[in-house]
C-alpha cells in the first residue's frame, strides 16, 4: 500500500476526531448558552416569573474598549481570569465561586491568562474597587505596592504642567507628597489618564463573578477574609507596604 | 545491533548512493535559505526573551517603551522562536531527509525560495504588529489574523513541496522516519488553519476559546514540532549509528499513537470548562508518556555509542542529548497534568520551564542534529557548517539556567499560592530568585544562537569563495 496515502487518511480521521471531541462538542454544549437569571440568595427566596438579574451582561462602552486595551498590552501574560477548584484559587474569590463558560459568554477574545505571575483578576472588580487606586496603580504600579513586579503603563497618562488659569484638572491622580517625591513631580505638574487608561480602570472594575450560578454556586461567605484580602489589604493599608 | 540489511523500510537507505542536494542548486539554496533565516530567528527570538526576562524582575527597564513591555515582549519572543526559528529549521531538516529518503531533488524548489521569502515577510510584520499591540490574544497564535492566514497558505507550498518529494522514491515502503515528516507536513496546515478559521474567522464564544486554544497549542506541539523532531532523530540516529532502526514497529506504534492523542491533551485540570473536557484531556496527557517512551526507547537502543566522522560525532551528540530531554520532558509533563487538589503547577514558572526542555532540549537539539548532517553535504566539505562542541557546550548550560530555576520557582509559586497567609506580592518577591538566574540562562542560548548563526555564515562565505574559484580557476588558465 502506499504508505502517504495512509499517512494522510489516518491522520485525517485523527485530526478530525480531536478536532470533534475538543472543538466541535465543547461548541454543541457551550457554544449556545445564554444570559440566565441568577439563583438568588438563601435570604430571597426565588419568586415565581422573576429571573433575578441577568448575568452575564455583555461589555459595552468603556469596559469594552478596556477589554481591547488589556489584550493590546498583553496583560493576560501575566495575570489569569480564572478561578479554579483547588485551595490556592481560594484566594481570588471574595466569598466567591470557582469560573464557568458562563462567565466569559460575551469576552471575544476571553483572556484567561498564560500565567499567574500577578494576582488573578477574575473578581478584581469585586477585590478592588476603587477607580482611583487603579489608576494610580497603573500609572506607579511601586508606588502602592513596595517592589511590585509590575511595569508602570505611563503611556496611557499625560503628565503635563498644571493650568495656570483653571488649576488642576478634576482628574488629576491624587498622590500623597511622598509619592510625588519618589515619581519626581514637581509641585505645579500633574498626572491626567488618557482615554485609555479610563477605559483600562473602566474593564477591571467590569469584572466580577461573583453572581450566584446554578453550575457554580457561591462558596459559603467566609468571615475570616482568607479569600481576596491579601490582595486588598496590600493596596489599601501602609503597614502592608513594609 | 543488527548491521545495515536490505530491508528498505527498517534501514536508511545507503546514503552513498543518493544524488547529493548540491547536484540541484535551487533545492540547495531553498534549503540553505529556510537554515538561513531560522537561524537569524533564533537570534532575534533570544534577544526578544532576554528583554522580556529582565522585564519580570526589572519591570522599569525600558519602562517608557509601550512596544517592549513584557506582555507585548513575551508572545512576540515565542512567536519569533515558534513560527520564526523552529518552523523553518524543521522544514529545512525535513525537506532535506525527505529528499535522502527518496533519493531525488527538492520538488517545486523556486517555489519553495519564493515562500520562504514571503513567510519571513509575514512573520516580521506579524511580530511588529505584536510589539504594536496587534495581538489577537490567543496563545501562540497572536500575530494578527490576516498574517496567521497567509501563513497558513505558505504552509501548504512546503507540505506539497515534500510530498511531491517522497512521491519520487524508488521503493514504495516508507522508513519511520519519512512517517513522521510526512506527518508533520500534513498536520502544519490542517492545525494552523482550522484554528485561525475557528478562533479568529469564525470566532468561537466564551471558554469554547480555551479548548480551542489549547486544542491547537498541543496540536501544534506534537503533530508539528514534535513529529519534525522525532522524524530527524530516527533518521541521524540510525544512519550515524549504520544501523537497522532497533524497532520499527514501535516508531510507527508510537506514531499512531501520537497522532490518535495529541489533539486531545494540553488542558488544564483547573480550566474553567465542563470536566468531561477536562478529564479527557488529563487522561490523554497520561497516554501521551506511551509514545513518547516508545520513542525514547527505541532511538535510545539504536544509536552507537561513537560515530565515524566530525559531522556524524556532532551529530549523534546532539541526538543522544535530544533524547534525553524528551525523556526528562516526559516525566516532567507526568508531573505538570497530574490533577492535584492543594498546590497545582498550571499557570506557574514551571510551564515555561516545561516548554523550555521541549523547545531547546527537545527540538532544538534534534533539529541542529539534522544540521550537522545537512549542512556538511550542502556545502560541500565533511567538516563545514558542524556546530561546535563548545556551542553545544554553550546550550546545555543556557538549558540548564533556563529549565531548572523555572521548574523549582514554578514549583515554589504553587506552594506560596496556596499558602493563603502570603499577599500577592509576597509570592512574585519569592520568584525573584529563580527568575535572575533565568535569565543568564537566556542569555546564554542568545550568545550561542549567535555564534551558531557567525559560523554558518562564515562557511557559506567558504563554500562560496571555493566554488567560484574553482569556477574561474579553468578559465584563467585557458
Amino acid at each position: 500500500m502506499n504508505h502517504v496515502t495512509l499517512i494522510f487518511i489516518g491522520l485525517f480521521v485523527t485530526f478530525v476526531g480531536s478536532w470533534t471531541g475538543m472543538v466541535v462538542a465543547p461548541q454543541i454544549q457551550l457554544g449556545r448558552q445564554v444570559p440566565t437569571g441568577q439563583m438568588q440568595p438563601a435570604e430571597r427566596p426565588p419568586v415565581e416569573g422573576d429571573p433575578g438579574d441577568i448575568y452575564p451582561l455583555a461589555r459595552v462602552g468603556q469596559a469594552e474598549q478596556g477589554h481591547q486595551i488589556y489584550r493590546k498590552e498583553g496583560c493576560y501574560y501575566c495575570h489569569s481570569q480564572q478561578v479554579g477548584v483547588t485551595q490556592a484559587d481560594l484566594r481570588w474569590t471574595q466569598d466567591g465561586r470557582f469560573s464557568v463558560h458562563r462567565d466569559y459568554l460575551f469576552d471575544q477574545p476571553a483572556l484567561f491568562g498564560t500565567q499567574r505571575l500577578a494576582p488573578d483578576l477574575s473578581n478584581v472588580g469585586v477585590r478592588l474597587p476603587d477607580a482611583k487606586w487603579q489608576m494610580m496603580h497603573l500609572y506607579s504600579p511601586q508606588a502602592l505596592v513596595e517592589k511590585s513586579s509590575m511595569p508602570p503603563y505611563r503611556d496611557l497618562f499625560e503628565r503635563r504642567k498644571v493650568d495656570v488659569k483653571f488649576g488642576p484638572s478634576s482628574k488629576a491622580l491624587d498622590f500623597s507628597e511622598e509619592q510625588r517625591k519618589a515619581l519626581r513631580l514637581a509641585p505645579d505638574e500633574e498626572v491626567v489618564p488618557k482615554k485609555q487608561a479610563t477605559e483600562l480602570v473602566a474593564y477591571l472594575l467590569s469584572l466580577k463573578q461573583n453572581v450566584n450560578l446554578f453550575e457554580a454556586p457561591m462558596y459559603a461567605p467566609k468571615t475570616n477574609g482568607v479569600a481576596g484580602v491579601t490582595n486588598t489589604v496590600e493596596a489599601a493599608s501602609p503597614e502592608a507596604k513594609k | 545491533m543488527p548491521a545495515l540489511s536490505s530491508n528498505p523500510t527498517s534501514a536508511i537507505p545507503a546514503a552513498e548512493s543518493a544524488p547529493s542536494s548540491g547536484g540541484d542548486a535551487a533545492g540547495r539554496i531553498a534549503l540553505l535559505l529556510l537554515t538561513i533565516k531560522g537561524l537569524g530567528w533564533f537570534v532575534l527570538a533570544g534577544l526578544l526573551q532576554v528583554l522580556a526576562s529582565v522585564k519580570m524582575h526589572g519591570p522599569l527597564f525600558l519602562a517608557d517603551f509601550p512596544a517592549f513591555s513584557y506582555g507585548r515582549l513575551q508572545p512576540a519572543a515565542t512567536t519569533a522562536l515558534v513560527y520564526g526559528f523552529l518552523t523553518q529549521i524543521g522544514l529545512a531538516v525535513g525537506l532535506w531527509i525527505l529528499t535522502r529518503l527518496s533519493r531525488s531533488k527538492l520538488a517545486l524548489a523556486p517555489v519553495v525560495i519564493f515562500a520562504t521569502v514571503l513567510w519571513n515577510l509575514a512573520v516580521f510584520v506579524g511580530i511588529i504588529g505584536i510589539l504594536c499591540g496587534a495581538n489577537t490574544g490567543f496563545p501562540w497564535l497572536e500575530m494578527p489574523r490576516q498574517i496567521l492566514a497567509v501563513l497558513t497558505l505558505l504552509s501548504v507550498v512546503f507540505t506539497l513541496s515534500g510530498l511531491i518529494t517522497i512521491s519520487f522514491r524508488e521503493e514504495r515502503e516508507l522508513y519511520p522516519a519519512a512517517w513522521f515528516i510526512v506527518g508533520a507536513l500534513f498536520s502544519l496546515p490542517w492545525v494552523l488553519g482550522t484554528a485561525t478559521w475557528t478562533l479568529l474567522f469564525q470566532t468561537v464564544r466564551g471558554a469554547v476559546q480555551l479548548s480551542v486554544n489549547g486544542w491547537f497549542i498541543h496540536a501544534f506541539t506534537w503533530l508539528w514540532l514534535g513529529f519534525l523532531a522525532i522524524g530527524a532523530l530516527l533518521y541521524v540516529v540510525a544512519r550515524v549509528s549504520r544501523t537497522e532502526l532497533y524497532s520499527r514497529s514501535s516508531a510507527v506504534f508510537a506514531f499512531w499513537l501520537f497522532a490518535i492523542i495529541a489533539g486531545w491533551g494540553g488542558l488544564m485540570a483547573s480550566a474553567p470548562l465542563p470536566r468531561w473536557i477536562v478529564s479527557v484531556s488529563g487522561t490523554a496527557n497520561l497516554i501521551l508518556l506511551v509514545p513518547i517512551a516508545l520513542i525514547v526507547h527505541t532511538l535510545w537502543k539504536t544509536s552507537a555509542p561513537e560515530a565515524a566522522d566530525k559531522s556524524e560525532a556532532a551529530a549523534l551528540r546532539f541526538s543522544r542529548l535530544s533524547i534525553q530531554s524528551l525523556a526528562a520532558y516526559g516525566l516532567l509533563s507526568l508531573a505538570f497534568y497530574a490533577p492535584a487538589k492543594n498546590a497545582v503547577l498550571g499557570l506557574t514558572l514551571f510551564q515555561p520551564g516545561l516548554m523550555n526542555v521541549f523547545f531547546t532540549g527537545v527540538v532544538t537539539l534534534a533539529l541542529f542534529a539534522g544540521l550537522n548532517l545537512m549542512l556538511p553535504e550542502l556545502l560541500g566539505n565533511k567538516e563545514r557548517g558542524v556546530i561546535k562542541g563548545s556551542t553545544l557546550f554553550l546550550l546545555l548550560l543556557g538549558l540548564a539556567f533556563t529549565t531548572l530555576p523555572l521548574i523549582l520557582g514554578g514549583m515554589k509559586q504553587a506552594v506560596l499560592w496556596a499558602d493563603l497567609s502570603k499577599s500577592s506580592a509576597e509570592v512574585s518577591r519569592g520568584l525573584n530568585g529563580f527568575i535572575g538566574p533565568a535569565t543568564l540562562g537566556y542569555i546564554i542560548l542568545f550568545v550561542a544562537s549567535v555564534l551558531i548563526l557567525v559560523q554558518l555564515l562564515g562557511s557559506i562565505k567558504t563554500a562560496c569563495m571555493e566554488f567560484f574559484g574553482s569556477k574561474t580557476a579553468p578559465a584563467s588558465k585557458r
